[in-house]
């Protein structure tokens, strides 16, 4: 029990302490032959589901005969979620989640437990705006564990959906529940996750993205090692593809994983569209993150160090643009990131009818001024713009923050060392994410350890009829998840076709 | 122990790295070359630079500095005395050398140019029959430091003068069987102008040879797909008139005939050109006149290039590289230095396709 | 010595491709034009096919050598134990190690020299060195599955560099400089071949490799398929070299490769060396990483020093021996040794060791 002064043996005792909430309340429920003692938190119980399901139902039991033992309650009482105890610890962890505690007797030590849960506070519907697709269904999850297994078993409707419950967090008793497809994952990766989680200490879990980082394989990169996301497509995706995802109640966001590095360009909305526009927004994408991350630092190389890649023609417009500017390159390029670093973060946290504004007059005038002022070059806010807005061109939120955040390094090992200082930059990220392992396995599948077969869902997504296998990497059990279609041979002339 | 050692060192050593960097060129902050140029006076070397100066929009203007030194090797330093901000020559496009220079000899600048890594090999090498002082002194006049350059390289493009640049120019150099050529620059009235080829033998300037037979080179070094040449003959009647081909597409081919003498070298030229247009249009609407001019035209254009062969011969200049042919082809083969353009004898047959509209 | 590995930590067959390729094709790509053309002039080209298939039959003799029982996967430290007994087999142990890291030194000095000469005039070594001592450690701590991770984006970064020279330069080439084809005597072409071998010089890595191999006889293909490519490559660079320099030019350059690049221009760039020499930062990382890796791993086998310890000091020596290093052409008086050895080890001590593994593998048959 948590409070040492007053040692707590009773349930008596117990339900005599609690009385100090005022929402918690013991009421008597008179019945012809006897009385009923209900003890529950009014603000964690659904009063009508109350009235309806236990009260009246108690009346017309007991308008006949009184009821013995609490044993008889089990077959009356219409809800599934009901069990006989006299243990206190199970007792008191239960009436904290909705559940009330009918007893006979005023000092009897076992009672039944009812889950009457009240299910207000809950948003009906979630409308995925972190992720967001121009097509395709936009259904998305909210923070309560069930609704969100509901609405999964609602896509992937056969038994071999299964989830695996347990309970997380010493002061939260968070539940948290483990699903995968039963014949088709890799078994190790279950247990994995499973072993990982069950090893955790913590107090309150708030997030299911908490508990990616704590059992993530190396907390220390700032690359994500496991997907998390709020839409259903993409949880039913990663699971039918082998994948374990799992979720903390009060959380709307699943964690999928293992994952690799190209899970993070994956767009739901590639195959929503045709196999050939899908994989040109993919390669745009992939462009946009390299685009993203070098081009400030080219910038830097280039003006400081290596004048001469510069062609005749390009000349004169990059020095004029320089030609009052007193700050080296890196400072202008420093100046100019930050600036953008602070006008993304306010945006983020401005109430909307202001951020709008700032946003835009920040941005311009800001932009605008600098220039005038002779502190940067315009071609410089060209690039600057560009490759901000080009880091979000992946659609996790989690992969633009790490782009975000690698483009500092290389800048300043540009200026440092030049074209070479950009590409030992390259080398450390290489290097770094060909050591990440996402869950024991390796994160950069399939261009290293390379797998042919992998790249037909990679940089592009080829159509339906190729891309019929699971990711061999994840071992799956059956590795063919459809048939595809036959192809007509054209034994036909081609004017009777 | 060691690894925790190890990584914070790390940091540390990031933050002392800082400090040393490469040397910073920041570009607006240098004075960019942008064409060089080599005049001898006396024993001693006048170098003149022009330099971009981009600091109004839109406009480019070209600084001029030039200094005496007595070798040339020492002359960007001595010039960075004159200037605000270091010079750099790494976007250097043209390099000029004046009469006398290059009547002495351009094998001074041409070694250094071979093995320096701060140049382009795409940049052009020229020869004027004035100083390239004054050269200089007309570009910058048209404010622009790149105005020599790309005038060679425009009427390389489209012009009569065979393409060439550093590369081109030190492999003729370097190679036993052929010699060196450049454009060639004067002024006329003050203005710029690329008129020829010089050529040269080893290392010394000896002759200029004129656009026309310029032209011709052209046609015989590498595939001609512009370039005008005038011919004195008309369809017409064959007297007198004028008519301008525009050559289209020219190949060549060499080939060496063994004979108890003296090898023959043969060399086909094949012509594909059009006529512009010249009054009296009609007229050429007559085909069967057409195989005549044809003929005609290719003996004057095969009269035409013996008469360039014996020019480079009397002057012991080969810039078509035919003693590098004869050595390579010849068995049992021969030591690169015997070779000798009076070695062997030259037969030239022309080919002439007219492209009528 | 048990050298089995567990499943978990070999490496499938077609990735000993990316690991062979970057051990030959290093450093020296940028400048064997010019060693090779002493001895057989511009028909040095026949000398680098002699050198490819002699190294062929090396690579099959090294196959021979570590499969030769059947049941266990062994290296190069075995082998000496089995062949020279004990004492004389640490010696052999020793040399190799030394070998290794001193080559890995040479080809880390040769690019920061080749980074001073083209990039950064009179920038002082240590800072580069040191950041990129901080690199290598960090890609060989992480085993060799990092290490060839970084050798599969190594030889795709060698192709970059490559394929432009290969398909831009055509319109300066002169097809003219390869005649004549042969005047050259048969000696002449042979020292040739003799020093192309030097390029070669990578291919040892497969006797400290070959126990992470998951099926080795399978993988035999992709060594051969590695040594085939390295030696098309070669010969490809080496013709397109031949074609566009004049010998007496090429004679007087240190890096004839780098030369090539100046004249290559795209629309917003030009002056693509400097990409380039950037760009094989990657390969000679990979390169050396694989190279002190296999020198710790001897060591740790040979003569139990934990890894950890090898690594730091032979990074420390590069550092000492960068710094003491003062140029180019000091270090060229460096390279001649290790050519020499690289060559015996090669056409030497492996066939030696060849015919010494025949016997004993008879000697055990009944």
């Amino acid at each position: 029990m948590d409070n040492p002064k007053t040692a707590v043996n009773t349930l008596t005792q117990m339900i005599h302490a609690l009385q100090k909430s005022s929402d918690f309340k013991t009421n008597t429920i008179a019945l012809p032959y006897q009385e009923i003692f209900i003890s529950y938190f009014i603000t964690l119980i659904d009063e009508t589901k109350l009235q309806e399901s236990l009260i009246l139902i108690l009346q017309r039991r007991s308008s006949e005969s009184p009821i013995r033992s609490t044993e008889e309650l089990l077959p009356l009482i219409p809800i599934h979620e009901l069990e006989i105890t006299d243990c206190l610890e199970v007792i008191h962890q239960k009436l904290f989640k909705g559940y009330v505690v009918i007893r006979l007797n005023e000092d009897d030590q076992k009672c039944a437990l009812v889950h009457i849960p009240n299910q207000i506070g809950f948003r009906n519907s979630n409308d995925t705006e972190n992720e967001f697709s121009v097509v395709g269904p936009k259904v998305g999850f909210i923070e309560d564990l069930d609704t969100n297994i509901h609405l999964l078993r609602l896509q992937i409707n056969v038994p071999s959906l299964i989830v695996k419950e347990m309970t997380i967090g010493s002061m939260s008793h968070t539940r948290v529940a483990i699903l995968y497809i039963d014949g088709i994952t890799n078994e190790e990766i279950v247990s994995r996750i499973e072993k990982r989680l069950k090893e955790i200490d913590f107090d309150i879990v708030f997030d299911s993205s908490q508990l990616d980082q704590i059992i993530a394989d190396n907390s220390n990169t700032p690359f994500p090692l496991f997907m998390s996301t709020e839409r259903r497509d993409r949880v039913v995706y990663s699971l039918i593809s082998g994948q374990v995802a799992f979720i903390s109640d009060g959380s709307p966001y699943f964690i999928t994983g293992p994952s690799t590095l190209f899970d993070f360009f994956i767009s739901p909305e590639d195959y929503y569209l045709p196999w050939i526009l899908g994989s040109f927004f993919r390669l745009i994408r992939i462009f946009g993150v390299i685009f993203s991350l070098f081009a400030s630092a080219l910038y830097v190389g280039v003006m400081t160090f290596h004048y001469e890649v510069v062609p005749h023609s390009l000349l004169g417009p990059l020095i004029y643009s320089r030609i009052n500017v007193p700050f080296t390159p890196l400072l202008e390029v420093l100046f100019l990131e930050i600036t953008i670093e602070f006008l993304r973060e306010a945006g983020a946290r401005l109430p909307t009818k202001i951020g709008q504004t700032l946003g835009i007059v920040g941005g311009i005038i800001i932009g605008q001024a600098a220039v005038e002022a002779a502190l940067t070059s315009n071609i410089l806010i060209i690039i600057v713009s560009l490759s901000a807005l080009a880091s979000f061109a992946t659609p996790i939120y989690k992969m633009a923050n790490t782009i975000r955040f690698l483009r500092f390094p290389i800048i300043v090992l540009a200026s440092i060392w030049g074209g070479l200082g950009i590409f030992i930059g390259v080398c450390f990220l290489l290097v770094h994410i060909t050591r990440l392992k996402s869950l024991g396995f390796p994160y950069t599948v399939p261009i290293y350890p390379f797998r042919a077969a992998g790249f037909k869902d990679s940089f592009l997504r080829l159509p339906y009829q190729i891309n019929h296998s699971r990711p061999s990497y994840l071992r799956p059990k059956l590795l063919q998840r459809y048939k595809p279609k036959d192809v007509k041979k054209h034994k036909q002339e081609w004017d009777e076709n | 122990m060691v690894k925790s050692l190890f990584r914070s060192i790390i940091p540390l050593t990031l933050c002392l790295v800082l400090t040393a960097c490469g040397n910073e060129k920041l570009i607006n902050e240098i004075m960019l070359v942008q064409t060089l140029g080599f005049d001898s006076i006396g024993s001693n070397v006048r170098g003149s630079i022009l330099i971009g100066d981009y600091r109004k929009k839109g406009e480019v203007n070209a600084a001029l500095l030039d200094t005496v030194t007595t070798s040339e090797l020492d002359i960007i330093h001595a010039l960075n005395a004159k200037a605000k901000s270091p010079l750099e020559y790494g976007q250097l496009g043209i390099i000029v050398f004046g009469n006398e220079y290059s009547r002495q000899g351009v094998d001074a600048v041409i070694e250094n140019l071979c093995r320096d890594t701060r140049i382009s090999t795409r940049m052009q090498l020229a020869v004027t029959d004035k100083s390239a002082y004054d050269l200089l002194h007309a570009a910058k006049k048209m404010k622009d430091a790149y105005m020599l350059s790309d005038m060679i390289e425009q009427s390389m493009d489209n012009g009569n003068l065979p393409s060439t640049n550093l590369q081109q120019a030190l492999y003729s150099f370097y190679t036993n069987g052929r010699d060196l050529y450049l454009p060639h620059l004067t002024l006329e009235r003050n203005e710029l102008k690329a008129d020829g080829v010089a050529l040269f033998k080893d290392e010394k300037y000896v002759v200029q040879v004129g656009l026309e037979q310029s032209l011709l080179l052209k046609m015989l070094l590498e595939n001609t797909k512009n370039g005008s040449y005038l011919v004195p003959d008309s369809i017409k009647n064959g007297n007198g008139g004028l008519t301008l081909l525009r050559i289209l597409k020219s190949k060549t081919k060499y080939s060496l005939t063994k004979r108890p003498s003296k090898p023959l070298m043969t060399i086909e030229l094949l012509i594909n050109a059009e006529i512009r247009d010249v009054p009296n249009r009609a007229q050429y609407h007559a085909s069967d006149l057409i195989p005549q001019f044809e003929h005609r035209i290719e003996a004057y254009i095969a009269n035409e290039i013996n008469k360039l062969l014996a020019l480079c011969q009397k002057y012991e200049t080969d810039p078509l590289g035919l003693e590098d042919i004869v050595i390579r082809n010849s068995q049992p083969p021969m030591d690169s230095s015997q070779g000798d353009i009076s070695g062997f004898d030259t037969e030239v047959k022309v080919k002439l396709d007219i492209i009528s509209q | 010595m048990n050298n089995e590995m567990k499943d978990k930590y070999q490496l499938s067959p077609i990735l000993l491709y990316f690991l062979l390729f970057v051990s030959i094709i290093d450093l020296g790509i940028l400048s064997y034009q010019k060693t090779i053309l002493h001895f057989a002039g511009y028909n040095a080209w026949i000398s680098v096919f002699i050198t490819g298939i002699g190294v062929h039959v090396i690579v099959w003799m090294i196959y021979r050598i570590l499969s030769s029982f059947k049941n266990e996967a062994m290296d190069v430290i075995d082998v000496n134990r089995i062949c020279f007994g004990l004492i004389i087999g640490k010696i052999f142990d020793a040399m190799i190690i030394f070998y290794f890291f001193y080559g890995a030194f040479l080809m880390f000095r040769g690019y920061l020299s080749i980074v001073q000469v083209w990039l950064f005039p009179g920038m002082p070594i240590w800072p580069v060195s040191l950041v990129l001592i901080i690199l290598i450690y960090y890609t060989v701590t992480g085993g060799i599955r990092t290490i060839n991770g970084l050798s599969f984006w190594g030889m795709l970064a060698v192709i970059a560099c490559v394929l432009p020279l290969l398909f831009m330069l055509t319109k300066y080439l002169h097809p003219l400089n390869l005649k004549p084809l042969l005047n050259h005597s048969v000696t002449e072409i042979m020292l040739s071949s003799k020093s192309m071998v030097f390029q070669f010089l990578g291919v040892e890595s497969l006797l400290m490799i070959y126990p992470f191999i998951q099926s080795p006889a399978k993988s035999q293909k992709w060594a051969h398929f590695a040594v085939l490519t390295s030696t098309a490559l070669y010969v490809l660079l080496l013709a397109i070299t031949f074609m566009f320099y004049s010998e007496n030019e090429l004679k007087l350059l240190v890096w004839p490769t780098l030369h090539m690049y100046m004249i290559l221009h795209v629309q917003f760039f030009q002056r693509l060396e400097h990409v380039a020499v950037s760009i094989l930062c990657i390969t000679i990382i990979a390169n050396l990483s694989l190279s002190l890796w296999m020198a710790s791993r001897a060591a740790r086998r040979s003569f139990s020093i934990k890894q950890h310890r090898s690594i730091l000091v032979f990074l420390f020596a590069f550092l000492l021996g960068a710094v003491f290093i003062k140029d180019y052409d000091n270090l060229m008086a460096f390279i001649d040794p290790y050519s020499a050895t690289g060559f015996y080890l090669l056409f030497g001590y492996i066939p030696i060791l060849f015919v010494m593994m025949q016997f004993k593998k008879n000697r055990n048959k009944p």
